[in-house]
């Protein structure tokens, strides 16, 4: 095992988390999910869309001035409108995203990926020259090459990117897969690596905990696991299950955790299902 | 894992635990039924608490979980169970004890079909775990089952444990994962990785401490493991029906059966499923009786939006899609929902239409 003392939560709900079918935050809504957010320990909070414009702006932009202690990240496809979006709202720390598989670069953008790295040059020194702190995103890591996801995370160190995010985007990936990636990674990749499991499967918890147990110590998590289909990591399930399983601190204060649930069931109109791990009515703890 | 799997359910003891009324445990049962579970598990103190007697269909396969007393023994037979497993806490000092072997033949005599829960085996060390599995299979119990009751394993752990007690152990294992932290599909997945064949498992993963999900392990199994499980066509359905039995509310996001694990928003996501929905979904909604749709909400993109409109026969002017798109991140803000086809149509006529004049 190669556990990390201390894993890092990066929270999405606010961004992954949203997307959800059907939920909209209000900007007070934001506000408060941020600050309780901020309150509980978690250092990373990537909060939303600049891109989005509109309401969506100003909710960010106020965010970006409550003196919050967490690092407040906007969410950016390798445009660059959307970057500088992003920097006119203020904001210091970015987030690129691109698709990495085959097919994704394909389909999507009818372009290879040569393509993709030219474009993902193009915004983080973008982003850089405004001085910018640049994570990168590889959007269906799961279902991509290896190879190319590390000549993505070599391009993204030499231009200075602090880490790379590796997204098993329809969470397809198995525990044993998720643990001999990710030492892999460990091993050949040049930038710290962050893993974003999604629950299509319910897998989503405990492959976090494979990529924790095989010494990665940045995780994507959303209070009570909302997100696109069958949702994200849930944030309470995994601070629990580090915490009581693996004996590891995420550095999040558990007594906070229920309120904060509460207030993202609320906020979301989504109640969790009653059988829901930590933050279900029937399983509470 | 050719030989098949048999799957142990715990969806009808959850039922009898809250003693839902007698008329939808009924149909629970019958649901249940249709669905390939192996046996049923069943806590005999919720059962006679809820029940006196059990249905003469019962006796096949339901399996009554009690403590190793005779009277319990005897109260599950006389409650017409001929299936029991008897639970064990094996104290690190002991052996297995003559009580639990002559409990055991107690039980054998009175013709029921026997098998031994070790209730907390995830505190046993390997050795203990080896040498109470090879004491049991000497008093010839049907089956062991490995209670995670804490919930205290990781797939890892479960995987290493299993593949372990498999070689040694002549006994058939069962695992019964519990879901305190959301890894008791994972759990089961990995024993049945490790050759496991009998596995615990309730519809939407309902038990007190929770369980691995029944459809979340059979469509894990089917799409992530190169293994077979049968699979209802209809899955989705059957789940809902057995859950609004239970009483239980499930969530339009819930994993494998929720309603709107197709519904589709995000712009990005969107486009990208109207070209190839393999891009966005693990599986197709037509697997598990599902459908997928579009919705229109605060992360609608235009492509949604043009989608939306040439459904109503609108052809959306193009010039205005981002003054459009802003009016419709606005209402969905405000009412904290989807628009509606309807309601998006509305708008575009009020915004957009009467703006250029196009009335």
């Amino acid at each position: 095992m190669f556990i990390a003392e201390k894993v890092q939560f990066v929270d999405t709900t606010l961004r992954d988390g949203e997307q959800t079918a059907g939920i909209a935050f209000s900007a007070a809504e934001k506000m408060a999910i941020a600050k309780q957010l901020d309150q509980s320990g978690v250092p990373y909070i990537e909060a939303g869309v600049p891109a989005m414009g509109g309401s969506e702006f100003h909710a960010l932009r106020n965010i970006l001035h409550a003196g919050l202690n967490a690092k407040v990240i906007a969410w950016n496809r390798a445009v660059r409108e959307d970057i500088f979006k992003s920097i006119y709202c203020g904001f210091s720390n970015i987030h690129i995203s691109v698709p990495i598989s085959q097919n994704h670069i394909a389909v999507k953008f009818q372009q290879d990926p040569a393509w993709v790295i030219a474009k993902l040059e193009e915004c983080i020194d973008l982003a850089a020259n405004y001085g910018c702190t640049v994570s990168v995103g590889a959007e269906d890591a799961s279902r991509a090459d290896l190879e190319f996801f590390l000549q993505v995370a070599d391009v993204a160190a030499q231009m200075g990117a602090v880490r790379i995010r590796y997204a098993d985007t329809v969470g397809c990936l198995t525990p044993f897969q998720t643990y001999n990636t990710m030492r892999c990674l460990q091993e050949h990749c040049p930038l710290p690596v962050e893993f974003h499991a999604h629950n299509d499967f319910g897998l989503a918890t405990a492959n976090t905990l494979a990529a924790v147990r095989a010494g990665i110590d940045l995780v994507s998590v959303t209070v009570n696991g909302i997100g696109e289909r069958a949702g994200n990591a849930s944030l309470e399930e995994v601070a629990l299950a580090l915490n009581e399983v693996y004996g590891c601190s995420a550095g999040i204060d558990l007594s906070v955790i229920g309120p904060l649930c509460q207030l993202v069931e609320r906020s979301s109109g989504q109640k969790n299902f009653v059988y829901k791990p930590v933050s279900g009515e029937r399983m509470s703890i | 894992m050719d030989e098949v799997v048999l799957l142990r359910d715990q969806t009808l003891a959850e039922a009898a635990r809250l003693q839902v009324p007698w008329k939808q445990f009924i149909k629970i049962a019958k649901i249940l039924d249709g669905i390939p579970f192996d046996c049923y598990d069943i806590k005999l103190e919720d059962w006679l608490n809820y029940r006196q007697s059990i249905p003469f269909y019962g006796a096949k396969r339901w399996r009554a979980r009690i403590e190793a007393q005779y009277g319990q023994i005897e109260a599950a037979y006389q409650a017409g169970f001929r299936k029991i497993a008897i639970g064990y806490e094996h104290s690190p000092h002991g052996g297995l004890g003559k009580k639990m072997a002559a409990v055991v033949a107690f039980a054998k005599e009175r013709k029921l079909e026997t098998s031994v829960e070790i209730r907390n085996a995830s505190r046993l060390h390997m050795e203990e775990l080896l040498a109470v599995s090879s004491s049991f299979s000497a008093v010839a119990v049907e089956t062991i089952a490995y209670c995670d009751t804490e919930s205290r394993m990781d797939p890892f752990i479960t995987n290493a444990i299993f593949e372990k007690l498999l070689e040694h152990t002549d006994c058939p294992l069962e695992f019964h994962a519990h879901n305190k932290y959301g890894l008791a599909t994972a759990n089961s997945l990995a024993a049945l990785q490790a050759g496991a064949k009998r596995v615990t498992v309730a519809v939407g993963g309902v038990g007190g401490s929770g369980h691995a999900a029944y459809e979340e392990l059979t469509m894990a199994v089917n799409k992530l493991v190169n293994s077979v499980f049968p699979r209802l066509p209809n899955l989705a359905a059957v789940c809902h029906r057995v859950l609004a039995c239970i009483g239980v509310e499930e969530p339009l996001t819930k994993t494998i059966i929720g309603l709107d694990i197709f519904a589709h928003e995000s712009g990005i996501h969107v486009a990208g499923v109207l070209k190839q929905p393999e891009l966005y979904e693990p599986f197709s909604p037509e697997e598990v009786g599902l459908s997928r749709r579009l919705v229109i909400g605060k992360h609608s993109g235009k492509t949604s939006l043009a989608a939306t409109l040439q459904h109503a026969n609108i052809a959306m002017d193009e010039s205005q899609a981002e003054f459009f798109l802003a009016q419709v991140r606005q209402m969905a803000i405000r009412q904290k929902s989807p628009l509606t086809e309807e309601q998006l149509t509305k708008l575009y006529q009020d915004c957009v239409l009467r703006r250029v004049g196009g009335f």
